[in-house]
């Protein structure tokens, strides 16, 4: 499995290429803001919309030679590949507004795809690369530092890539470790989308103060969950879900291990009042 | 069964990631290098690199490669394989992990640098493909341990990559690909939490296909109500994501940082309008 890992995402064309010429975007001045998620495993994973269907999500790969996507992906979009594996997809929209028409792809899953999405490796499921025949049209500024890239379109034609191989498997019996890795994700019950909740919304800012031992309300939105139970500006918040906390990041932490739509139960000291007050409200659904 | 047949996989993805734990210095200019790189008639992009000085050797540089390979001709050249025992069974000459002391691409220097050795099928067929017109043989990959160090700017018009180090520091991809198959397989749901408060609550139905996602409520005073959002309003883009889902709202607001503006795209009456958002911090 460490043997596969390079190869992860460096494909080989094995068929000969489609001898279509069209597809480069129009060149215009305007940079366009790619959002991105990098992985677990960290590849760059950017999202398409083809043909109006997805979102698809695609690894972005200098090492993949074309336009990959699975072919249940192409499926969903209404695009069937011709004899030789090329489809042509009439509107590919990346997210952050990058559209390119007409652009070609092959309607192949490479067998990285398989093992990765098996075993749950990018916490998101994969419908492919985007390689050279798209990139090529762009210049990409990639910074990890920052959340999106910047992609400005170039006035320039790449050319078809060349195949190599000899139209055999090309990755040289590496192919086998896409199938292991997906029987063995099979077997551990991973997924290649995860499941997900999300943490309710409380409607409060908490702070911690100099000399406090304990995080203290700084605003509570009007209307929202803790207004409406009765949570207050000032009020320092000692238990939170049962469990003493001390800081800010401590109710964080609880707060994470909440599963949505659960009570939440505050425990206050409000002023000098002795008695501690037990606010109890249902997480919003919102933000 | 099951339980040996996984561990053994993972037994085979970690033999020799364990004990590095120090992480690696950079040792650059901190001002931006250009970089030619050759465009291989596949497609790829080859820059020439020095390995512990010796080289330089063309590597294809590869933005989907969570890891930087190396073949073992230089490995034996820059001398990484002193300390490695030769393996009782290797799998495409794949000598594991080794500890790379200088790796450069041109004037940039990464120290100490995680690489793997192995004889690449793919990298040789490419080669192979390429040696004579290229005059030179490629000798491996370079990936996310080196780049994501930089800021890079690729260009295939002008054939460069330019590279500015961004202090960026990587984390180590075996441990994070282990932690990695640990949760796919725990069965836990993943909790997603906005990293500002909003004030607004968006539902989607089950047939509901169309892009964006409905406002339900947006709260008095809140955030959302001062940039003019209202309940009904289609929601379709969030700080520059899709929100076609509450799974894509959740996301896209867990990047908006709180006290910085957001622009949200939405549709109303028919028409796409864009609205600046400054999400408050709390929860």
């Amino acid at each position: 499995m460490k043997s596969f890992w390079p190869c992860a995402a460096l494909a080989v064309l094995c068929l000969a290429p489609r001898a279509r010429g069209d597809a480069p975007p129009k060149p215009v001045a305007k940079s366009y803001e790619v959002p991105y998620r990098l992985t677990a495993v960290k590849h760059i994973v950017v999202r398409a919309k083809i043909n109006g269907k997805g979102p698809f999500n695609f690894i972005l790969d200098t090492g993949a030679p074309a336009l990959f996507i699975a072919p249940d992906a192409a499926k969903k979009a209404g695009v069937d590949a011709d004899a030789k594996g090329w489809g042509v997809f009439d509107r590919f929209e990346i997210e952050g507004g990058v559209v390119l028409k007409n652009a070609d792809g092959r309607v192949e899953k490479p067998f990285q795809l398989d093992g990765m999405n098996g075993l749950g490796l990018a916490g998101v499921e994969l419908h492919g690369m985007i390689g050279y025949n798209i990139l090529a049209h762009y210049r990409m500024e990639i910074d990890f530092t920052k959340d999106k890239m910047i992609w400005t379109p170039l006035d320039y034609k790449p050319d078809e890539p060349k195949r190599v191989g000899n139209g055999g498997g090309g990755a040289g019996g590496l192919e086998v470790m896409g199938q292991l890795m997906k029987f063995l994700g099979m077997l551990s019950g991973a997924k290649a989308e995860p499941d997900y909740t999300f943490r309710g919304f409380f409607g409060v800012d908490l702070e911690d103060k100099e000399g406090m031992e304990y995080p203290v309300v700084k605003s509570v939105l009007a209307d929202g969950p803790a207004a409406k139970a009765g949570l207050k500006a000032g009020d320092r918040v000692t238990r939170f879900t049962g469990r003493t906390v001390q800081n800010v990041e401590d109710v964080r932490r609880f707060a994470r291990k909440l599963t949505g739509d659960e009570a939440v139960k505050l425990t206050v000291q409000r002023g000098d009042e002795k008695e501690p007050i037990e606010i109890s409200f249902k997480t919003g659904e919102g933000l | 069964m099951k339980r040996l047949l996984f561990a053994s996989a993972l037994l085979l993805a970690c033999l020799t990631a364990a004990a590095h734990a120090e992480s690696p210095r950079i040792e650059a200019p901190a001002k931006a290098t250009v970089v030619p790189f050759e465009l291989l008639p596949s497609g790829h992009m080859a820059v020439m690199v020095k390995v512990n000085g010796q080289g330089p050797y063309r590597l294809i540089f590869d933005t989907g490669a969570p890891i930087t390979l190396l073949d073992n001709k230089v490995a034996k050249a820059a001398g990484l394989l002193k300390d490695t025992p030769e393996p009782l069974f290797t799998f495409f000459g794949s000598k594991g992990e080794v500890k790379v002391k200088e790796l450069q691409v041109g004037d940039q220097k990464v120290s100490d640098m995680t690489a793997i050795v192995m004889d690449h099928p793919t990298v040789e067929a490419i080669s192979r493909a390429f040696e004579k017109k290229l005059g030179g043989p490629i000798n491996g990959i370079v990936g996310f341990p080196f780049f994501a160090r930089f800021k890079m700017t690729l260009d295939y018009q002008a054939k460069t990559v330019t590279l500015l180090p961004n202090g960026f520091k990587p984390p180590d991809v075996m441990k994070a690909m282990m932690t990695a198959i640990t949760e796919a397989s725990s069965g836990v749901p993943k909790m997603l939490a906005p990293a500002a408060q909003w004030g607004m609550i968006a539902a989607k139905s089950a047939g509901d296909k169309e892009d964006g996602i409905t406002i339900k409520s947006v709260l008095p005073d809140s955030p959302a109500a001062e940039a003019g959002l209202k309940a009904g309003d289609r929601l379709l883009t969030l700080d520059g994501r899709w929100t076609d889902s509450l799974v894509d709202l959740y996301m896209a607001a867990g990047y908006a940082k709180p006290g910085e503006t957001a622009p949200v795209v939405i549709k109303r009456g028919g028409k796409e309008l864009t609205l600046k958002v400054k999400p408050a911090a709390g929860m």
